[in-house]
């Protein structure tokens, strides 16, 4: 697979902050990648260093291979942050000072305003549209000229159930055209729901990367509990393809692989002589997937 | 280049507020001719009778003067129109489009001198008109005379709005950036020069050459005096003048490459 993207030792500092540190991020094309992480954990910081508004205090990116050449952001769409438009413009003359400076031909407006389903409100001034329009009419800038990457910062932040289900859709559309997406979220159920990648992060530093179904995925955990904590244990430890994520009040947590039933357990543990008296299956919410990579 | 004339054309000119800023400072320019006639002096006469500043040549030291002075309220444009690329964030978001941070430049000084090469044009045409209107029976080469001078307005006119692109790209934000402005205009570059120089630089200090060294202050011409009115624009003044345009240039150009955008 192409790369897309690739940032070595990524590092911002301001003053004694470090907002971003030592930052590794492996895009490939094709891919819809979630920058997930708390407000404040450095995603903007980190966007706006690859997007050439923000000067790295050490480490270097790639895009496509191309090194940090100001001619790879033609081929990139982003928002970062708010929408930001010349607010006493209307939504097409934004777009065309948009195409003007990415080199796109001004018909494309048109289909990136249908898109978007804006194309009645074209004429308004856009500091008279609603936060969803603008978020819609920034997204519509960001597709100009169907560039090979979007870029979106917190796409959906502060809109109202249906802005955010239109948002998605449309990022649903773009992804299935083949472009490559950078999503940065705080919101772990829309990683969820529109990545296949994720990078979580907090506090600049990087804690995971990978699949969404490895990082995120649903881990399958078994509670265990009995009057010999010590002897439950050894015999876990001596079985392939489980772990003793916690224990606590005498009650064991276990993660299991897929292909491994309670049923199992409990016959190992009996034949082990082994009593127990609790044995639960429970599945590991996502939230507590989250919350324990960045604790 | 003429692509980016065109994008801060599509920026500013659909903007009515801009459009009538710019009118009202053009009309303002043509129209300030006017106040040599119409002001009366001590014994009720015109300025005009008592001084001839409206007369051929001294006109040009007297409307170039004029015109210079108003530079600072084209300053102020020019410190709105691009302090608001800042409190908007477009200027972030011309970045991310693609712009580069040379292209950022170079089209903020396309519009400095855009609006210098207007002004002058505006200047150097309503002089003459004003040197026929006040001078009826006049030929052209009469006019003419001392118009060369509507270089040395050119130059200051650059170097003023250089400072104010300077300073609005420095503080990004409008209130601010016109208060320093004004108060460089006004106190700073005195207190610089008989504070810290003690004095001794007078004519090579910023904003002396700019209001006063390029085209000198009209006192000259006041017959009562006995002193002429400017003949010509100076070298010194227009090499220091130029050395300004390219040191203000230099700074604006840095902050906007080095900078966090």
């Amino acid at each position: 697979m192409d790369t897309v993207l690739n940032t070595a030792a990524l590092t911002k500092h301001y003053g004694p902050i470090h907002a971003v540190s030592s930052l590794d991020l492996h895009v490939e094309k094709g891919s819809v990648y979630g920058i997930l992480g708390p407000n404040g954990s450095g995603k903007t910081t980190t966007l706006g260093m690859l997007m050439g508004a923000i000067r790295p205090t050490s480490g270097s990116f790639s895009w496509f291979g191309n090194g940090q050449a100001d001619q790879n952001r033609k081929r990139i769409g982003c928002i970062l942050e708010h929408p930001i438009f010349y607010p006493y413009l209307s939504g097409e003359q934004n777009l065309r000072i948009t195409a003007k400076i990415k080199g796109v031909d001004e018909k494309d407006i048109s289909r990136v305003l249908s898109l978007v389903d804006l194309s009645t409100r074209k004429n308004s001034a856009s500091s008279t549209y609603s936060l969803g329009m603008k978020q819609r009419l920034a997204i519509a800038s960001a597709l100009l000229g169907k560039p090979e990457v979007l870029v979106l910062d917190e796409p959906t932040n502060g809109l109202d159930p249906q802005g955010i289900a239109e948002i998605r859709r449309v990022i649903r559309t773009v992804a299935e055209m083949d472009t490559t997406i950078l999503l940065a979220s705080h919101l772990l159920d829309e990683v969820e729901k529109v990545c296949t990648h994720v990078t979580v992060i907090k506090n600049g530093k990087l804690l995971a990367q990978g699949d969404v179904a490895n990082i995120l995925g649903e881990e399958r955990m078994v509670e265990v509990a009995g009057p010999d904590i010590t002897s439950i244990k050894n015999t876990i430890a001596s079985m392939q393809g489980i772990t003793i994520s916690s224990e606590e009040n005498g009650l064991l947590l276990l993660s299991i692989s897929e292909d491994l039933t309670p049923e199992y357990i409990n016959r190992k543990l009996i034949e082990s002589g082994v009593d127990i008296n609790h044995l639960q299956l429970r599945k590991k919410r996502l939230e507590e997937s989250f919350l324990e990579i960045t604790a | 280049m003429l692509r980016l004339l065109n994008i801060e054309w599509k920026k500013l000119w659909p903007y009515r507020a801009f459009r009538l800023l710019f009118a009202a400072f053009f009309l303002l320019l043509v129209l300030s001719l006017l106040i040599g006639r119409s002001l009366k002096g001590d014994g009720n006469e015109e300025i005009n009778d008592l001084f001839r500043i409206l007369d051929l040549p001294n006109i040009w030291n007297y409307y170039l003067f004029i015109a210079t002075i108003l530079n600072i309220v084209l300053g102020i444009i020019v410190i709105f129109v691009v302090t608001n690329e800042f409190s908007y964030k477009t200027i972030r978001q011309n970045l991310i489009d693609s712009m580069t941070r040379g292209e950022i430049y170079i089209s903020k000084l396309f519009l400095v001198l855009i609006l210098t090469t207007l002004s002058t044009v505006v200047v150097f045409l309503s002089g003459i008109a004003a040197g026929f209107i006040y001078n009826p029976g006049s030929d052209l080469a009469a006019v003419l005379e001392r118009s060369t001078m509507t270089g040395g307005y050119f130059v200051a006119c650059l170097g003023t709005l250089s400072l104010a692109l300077l300073i609005g790209v420095l503080l990004k934000r409008s209130g601010l950036a016109t208060i320093l402005f004004i108060l460089f205009i006004f106190p700073i570059d005195v207190i610089l020069n008989q504070g810290v120089l003690k004095g001794c630089c007078e004519e090579y200090m910023p904003v002396s050459v700019l209001f006063t060294g390029l085209i000198n202050f009209p006192t000259k011409m006041i017959q009562s005096f006995g002193e002429e009115a400017q003949t010509k624009i100076e070298l010194m003044p227009l090499l220091v003048g130029f050395g300004y345009i390219i040191l203000f240039n230099i700074g604006t150009y840095m902050l906007i490459n080095r900078r966090d955008l």
